[in-house]
């Protein structure tokens, strides 16, 4: 409005959307950790903070399941405990943040190197759970 | 035949989803191409949408379509040329400035 009034003022002094060159979403399927996330950029400043959080949790005689959600979708069942004989954990908990940077990196040409975490970009592909432990209770 | 017990990654519990290798991941990123800066806006329209796909064995494929979906090419080159015209520049530091990067600032400056 204030462009209308006074057209002969500098564009950048006018508080506008930018109409070109900026990502308006991301989208990514088996990276890092995530099966499949989509995340929606708004168009001004976007800032992202922790989005892990515990949704529920569901708790049966044998087994301690943690369902760890959130929109983003680092493997849905993130710990699991079967208190009877087993432990089956996933260290690699981390939230979309560093996924989203990574995937804007990768998707624009970027290498593995540039998004600062494995030796190659074959080592983004999502692999199931890290590790499994088990500790056999003995009676 | 007896079962002699242990580590036994044929086990049908390790059939299940958790412990499946995937062999490709898909990252793709929608850019908006409007305005004085946009690039080709007769041949992509509003929208820019990149989408890379690379396997575990190192294959990596680009696919660049318009605003309508059409696949307008398949070259890196290509949208080396988009990030230009739009001034994204993905390796510069100042733009995408990662954990790792930033550790490694205080070590490079003189004292």
């Amino acid at each position: 409005m204030l462009y209308l009034l006074l057209p002969h003022l500098p564009r950048f002094f006018v508080q506008t959307v930018a109409e070109g060159g900026i990502i308006e979403s991301v989208q990514m399927c088996q990276f890092m950790c995530h099966k499949f996330l989509t995340f929606e950029f708004g168009e001004q400043l976007n800032f992202i903070i922790g989005m892990l959080h515990v949704l529920s949790m569901h708790k049966d005689h044998d087994v301690n399941i943690w369902l760890r959600s959130g929109h983003n979708g680092s493997s849905y069942i993130n710990f699991i405990e079967f208190t009877s004989s087993y432990v089956l954990a996933d260290p690699s908990i981390t939230g979309g943040k560093s996924a989203i940077l990574a995937a804007i990196t990768v998707a624009l040409g970027g290498n593995a190197i540039a998004t600062g975490r494995g030796n190659g970009i074959k080592s983004l592909i999502r692999e199931g759970q890290r590790w499994f432990q088990s500790e056999p209770s003995l009676v | 035949m007896r079962d002699k017990g242990g580590f036994n990654l044929n086990h049908p519990w390790f059939d299940s989803e958790l412990f499946s290798v995937f062999s490709k991941a898909e990252v793709s990123v929608v850019l908006k191409n409007a305005g004085h800066s946009a690039h080709k806006p007769e041949v992509f329209g509003d929208r820019i949408k990149v989408i890379r796909t690379f396997t575990r064995q190192g294959a990596s494929s680009y696919k660049i379509l318009s605003q309508n979906g059409d696949l307008i090419s398949t070259h890196k080159a290509d949208l080396q040329r988009i990030c230009d015209q739009l001034e994204i520049q993905v390796d510069n530091p100042l733009n995408i400035l990662t954990q790792g990067t930033l550790t490694e600032f205080p070590l490079r400056s003189h004292r």
